[in-house]
C-alpha cells in the first residue's frame, strides 16, 4: 500500500462507479490527524477523495455489512488481508450475498498506529515503499517500527476472496501462537488477567468495532430487545440476565471470555477490538489463544463451513 | 475449610441425563447432597454464559450432562456442548481459573448408577479444589 | 494568587498523605493513588476526574427484607495535578447533581474529595482554549501552575483556603516580574493549541437537525460508548438491581450512543438509528445544555477524538455543522 497504490484504486473505484457497482466502501483521509475513516462514496466524482494507505486502519467488513442493504445494486468494497476474512465469514454465515459486493483486494504491508504519529500533521506523513517519510525534513521511519502489534502475527496479509488485486503483501507469520502468560502458574495467570481486566470500563468499544459481532441483542444488554408492548413485567423480569453493569475485574473478565467464546473460528484476526479498546487491553491475547486450541483440538482453520457448524470433528478422549 | 460443603450445579438434559438422575433417585442410590440439578431440553442448550452466571453467583463446580454421543434427541445437540465445554476448559485454564470445576458428563437414562456416581466423585473433587472464589460477585 | 518556591504539587501531595488523606495523581490510564510526590506525572489520563465524584458503579440502597440504607462515601480523599478541563467538568457536574434535586451521593464525594488542578500544556486534540483556557482555575479547589521552578497558587474555594492554611509561611506574593511571566507563559500556551471549535453554534445547529450530514457522519462511528464514558461531562446513568430477593440496587454510567438507552417499554425508540444517536451526543452538549442549563458541555479535552475507534472528530463534526 503505498501511493502508487492508492492511484490504481482510486481509478478502479471512479471506474466501477461508473459501471454497475453503486456505492463504495472506502477510507478517506482525516483533515485534522494523520488518520484515515472509512465513508461510503456514491459517484465517480467523489472518487478523488479515497484514500489508501497503512493508516487504512480499519475494517471495511463491519460497514460494508451495515450498508449492503441499503442498495439495490451492487456494493464496492477496498479490502485488506482481513477485512477479506471477515467478509470471507460474512457471506459463510448468509449476512452478504457474493453476487452483491465487488471486492477490490488489497495485499496488505501492515498497518499503522496512529497514535504513534500524532504528532504530525496529516499532509506531511506520506507512505512510499515500506518507509514513512515525514516531509519537514524528509524524515525516514521504516513501516516495521510504528506497524501495529496485531499485524506482526498476520497470518493472511492477501485478500482470500476479491474480485481484483493490487499491492505488495508483507511476509505472513510464520511463528507459534503460544503466548508467554501460558507460562505462568494458573495463581499468576489469574492475576494478570484480573489487572488488566480492572482497566475496562465495558464501553463495548471490541464488541461494536468487531465485523463479526453482529446480533441486534447481544447478551451483555441488560434487557431483552425483544420485548413488545405485551410483555409483562414478570416476563420482563424473569428473563435470564447473565451480566448487569457492574465492572468489577471478574465480571469484566466474564464479558470478555463471553464476547471472545461467540468468535470461536470465525475471528477474522484483524485486531479491530484491540486497537478500538481506549484502555490498551490487549484483548487479542484471549482471541489468539482460542483460535489456537479450535486449531489444535479440532483441526479447524479457515474453513468454508462455519466450526459450529461442522459435526464431524469430535475430539476424543477429552 | 474443615466444614466446607461444595454447591455444585447441574445442567441435565431432560431426555438423557435427567432420565437417569431421575432412575438413581427411584433406585433409592444414594448420591452427594451438594448437588443441585437444572432440568434442560438439551446439553447443547447450555451457554457458557450460564455456566459462568453459576460461578459468578457462587456455585464451586458445573457439569453439563447429556446424552451419549450420537444419542441426542435433537441428533446433534450434544456434539455442541462437547465444542463449547472443551473450549470454556481451555480458555478457563488460559485466565487461571481451575477448569477442573467444570465438567461434561455423558449419563444415559438407564446409567443412574453412573451418574450416582460421578455425582459422589465430582463433589469429592471439588471438596479438594476448595472453596471457588475467583468469580463469585 | 501566592508564590511558592519550588513544586508546590509535590509539597502539597506529601502533606495531605501524611495527614492520611489519599492522594490520587494522573497516569496513563487513569487518576491512580500514588503513595509518594514523585509519582506525580503530567500526563492526561485517558480516564477523567468524573470518576471520582460519580463512580461507574455507585451503590444506592441494599434490599432484602427491607431496604437498607448504604452510607455515604465519605473518605477524605485529594486529586492533585487535575487538568484545567476535568475541574471545569466538576463544575458543570455541580450543575446537575446540586442544583434543584440534590445528589446526596454526589455531594458526600464533592464535600470530601479536594481537587488540585495544574496548568497544563495542550496536546494534539485538546481544545479547551475554545470554552476556557488551560490557566483556568474553575471547578478547582486549589489552582497551581508551575513555572520556571516556582508555583504559582490560588485557593479557589473554602476547602482549598482550609488546606492552605497549614502553608502560610511558605507562601508569598508574586513580584510584578512573576506576574509578567504568569501572563507571558499564559499567552505562550495559547499559541500550542491546533484544534478549536465554534463554541456559539447553537442557532447553526438548530437549522442542521435534519440535515443529511449526521448520516455521513455516522457511516463510520462503531456506536460504542467510549465518548461519552471518557468524557468528563457526560453524566447519564441507569439503575439497576442486583440479586432477586436479597440484594443490591446500584447505579452505572449509561451511555447516549447504546440503543437501549432510548428504548421505551413499548418497544418503541426514538432513537433507533445509530446516525440519531450521534447526533444527540453533538446536540446535548452544544444546544440541550446550553438551553436547560445555560453551558456548553464540552470542556474541550479531546479525549472522545483520540480514542475514538472510528476517528469521529467533534471538532470536524462542529466545523461541518457551522459550514
Amino acid at each position: 500500500m503505498d501511493t502508487e497504490t492508492e492511484k490504481i484504486v482510486r481509478n478502479r473505484v471512479a471506474e466501477l462507479l461508473n459501471e454497475d457497482v453503486e456505492a463504495f466502501v472506502v477510507f478517506v483521509r482525516k483533515e485534522t490527524e494523520p488518520r484515515e475513516r472509512i465513508t461510503v462514496i456514491k459517484g465517480p466524482e467523489e472518487a478523488e477523495k479515497v484514500a489508501l494507505s497503512p493508516l487504512s486502519v480499519n475494517n471495511t467488513a463491519r460497514v460494508l455489512l451495515e450498508v449492503v442493504n441499503n442498495f439495490d445494486g451492487k456494493v464496492g468494497v477496498v479490502a485488506k488481508g482481513c477485512d477479506s476474512k471477515a467478509i470471507k465469514g460474512l457471506i459463510s454465515e448468509g449476512k452478504i450475498e457474493r453476487e452483491k459486493i465487488h471486492i477490490i483486494g488489497i495485499s496488505c504491508p501492515g498497518i499503522v498506529d496512529y497514535r504513534k504519529l500524532i504528532a504530525f500533521s496529516p499532509e506531511d506523513v506520506i507512505f512510499e515503499d515500506g518507509k514513512l517519510i515525514i516531509k519537514p525534513g524528509d524524515k525516514e521511519i521504516p513501516l516495521e517500527e510504528v506497524i501495529h502489534d496485531n499485524c506482526r502475527y498476520c497470518r493472511s496479509p492477501s485478500p482470500v476472496i476479491y474480485d481484483e488485486i493490487y499491492g505488495k503483501a508483507r511476509e505472513p507469520f510464520d511463528g507459534t501462537d503460544d503466548d508467554e502468560i501460558e507460562k505462568l502458574p494458573a495463581d499468576e495467570r489469574w492475576k494478570y488477567w484480573i489487572d488488566v481486566f480492572e482497566k475496562c470500563i465495558r464501553c463495548y468499544a471490541c464488541r461494536s468495532a468487531c465485523p463479526m459481532c453482529y446480533c441486534t441483542e447481544c447478551l451483555v444488554d441488560p434487557v431483552n430487545l425483544a420485548i413488545s408492548p405485551m410483555s409483562t413485567a414478570e416476563e420482563k423480569a424473569a428473563y435470564p440476565r447473565f451480566l448487569g453493569k457492574t465492572v468489577t475485574p471478574a465480571d469484566n473478565l466474564f464479558y470478555h471470555l463471553i464476547r471472545v467464546f461467540h468468535h470461536a473460528g470465525r475471528c477474522a484476526d484483524c485486531g479491530e477490538c484491540e486497537r478500538a479498546c481506549p484502555m490498551d487491553i490487549p484483548l487479542r491475547k484471549l482471541e489468539r489463544k482460542l483460535q489456537k486450541e479450535i486449531k489444535e483440538i479440532f483441526g479447524y482453520e479457515d474453513e468454508d463451513i462455519p466450526f459450529l457448524a461442522k459435526l464431524d470433528i469430535i475430539p476424543e478422549g477429552r | 475449610m474443615e466444614d466446607f460443603e461444595p454447591k455444585i450445579l447441574v445442567f441435565a438434559c431432560n431426555w438423557c441425563s435427567y432420565a437417569g438422575a431421575d432412575l438413581a433417585g427411584t433406585s433409592r442410590l444414594q448420591y452427594a447432597p451438594n448437588v443441585r440439578i437444572v432440568r434442560v431440553m438439551c446439553s447443547g442448550m447450555v451457554n457458557p454464559a450460564m455456566i459462568l452466571y453459576a460461578f459468578r453467583k457462587g456455585f464451586d463446580g458445573v457439569v453439563v450432562a447429556g446424552c451419549h454421543p450420537g444419542d441426542c434427541h435433537y441428533n446433534v445437540g450434544n456434539y455442541y456442548a462437547k465444542k463449547r465445554i472443551v473450549l470454556l476448559k481451555e480458555m478457563l485454564d488460559f485466565i487461571g481459573f481451575e477448569s477442573d470445576r467444570l465438567k461434561l458428563l455423558w449419563a444415559s437414562a438407564a446409567e443412574g448408577k453412573k451418574f450416582a456416581e460421578e455425582m459422589t466423585n465430582f463433589t469429592e473433587r471439588i471438596r479438594k479444589l476448595g472453596p471457588q472464589t475467583k468469580f463469585r460477585g | 494568587m501566592l508564590v511558592y518556591e519550588g513544586d508546590f504539587l509535590k509539597t502539597v501531595a506529601s502533606k495531605l498523605m501524611k495527614e492520611g488523606c489519599r492522594v490520587y495523581a494522573p497516569s496513563e490510564i487513569a487518576y491512580t493513588e500514588i503513595n509518594h510526590d514523585s509519582q506525580i506525572s503530567d500526563v492526561k489520563p485517558k480516564k477523567s476526574v468524573k470518576e471520582f465524584l460519580f463512580p461507574q458503579n455507585e451503590v444506592l440502597i441494599g434490599y432484602g427484607d427491607w431496604i437498607e440504607k448504604v452510607p455515604l462515601n465519605r473518605e477524605r480523599r485529594a486529586v492533585v495535578g487535575v487538568k484545567p478541563c476535568d475541574a471545569r467538568a466538576i463544575k458543570l457536574l455541580d450543575r446537575i447533581f446540586l442544583e434543584g434535586f440534590e445528589d446526596p451521593y454526589y455531594r458526600a464525594r464533592r464535600e470530601n474529595t479536594i481537587i488540585i488542578s495544574s496548568s497544563c500544556e495542550p496536546d494534539a486534540y485538546c481544545f479547551c482554549e475554545s470554552f476556557s483556557s488551560p490557566f483556568s482555575e474553575e471547578g478547582a479547589d486549589i489552582f497551581v501552575s508551575r513555572i520556571d521552578g516556582i508555583s504559582f497558587v490560588k485557593a479557589v474555594s473554602e476547602k482549598g483556603k482550609e488546606v492552605l492554611k497549614g502553608f502560610e509561611s511558605d507562601l508569598r506574593n508574586p513580584t510584578d516580574q512573576e506576574i509578567e511571566k504568569f501572563r507571558n507563559e499564559e499567552e505562550r500556551v495559547r499559541g500550542l493549541f491546533r484544534r478549536s471549535v465554534e463554541a456559539e453554534i447553537q442557532e447553526k445547529m438548530k437549522e442542521k437537525f435534519d440535515s443529511e450530514i449526521w448520516k455521513e457522519i455516522a457511516i463510520g462511528c462503531v456506536g460504542c460508548g467510549t465518548c461519552t464514558f471518557l468524557c468528563p461531562t457526560c453524566f447519564c446513568f441507569d439503575m439497576l438491581d442486583e440479586g432477586e430477593k436479597k440484594g443490591i440496587r446500584y447505579r452505572a454510567w449509561d451511555s447516549c450512543q447504546f440503543p437501549l438507552y432510548t428504548l421505551e417499554s413499548s418497544s418503541h425508540n426514538p432513537r433507533r438509528e445509530k446516525w440519531q444517536r450521534l447526533r444527540n451526543r453533538f446536540y446535548d452538549k452544544f444546544l440541550y445544555m446550553v438551553e436547560s442549563k445555560g453551558n456548553v458541555f464540552c470542556v474541550g479535552c479531546g479525549r472522545c477524538i483520540s480514542e475514538c475507534p472510528a476517528g469521529v472528530d467533534i471538532v470536524e463534526v462542529l466545523q461541518e455543522v457551522s459550514r
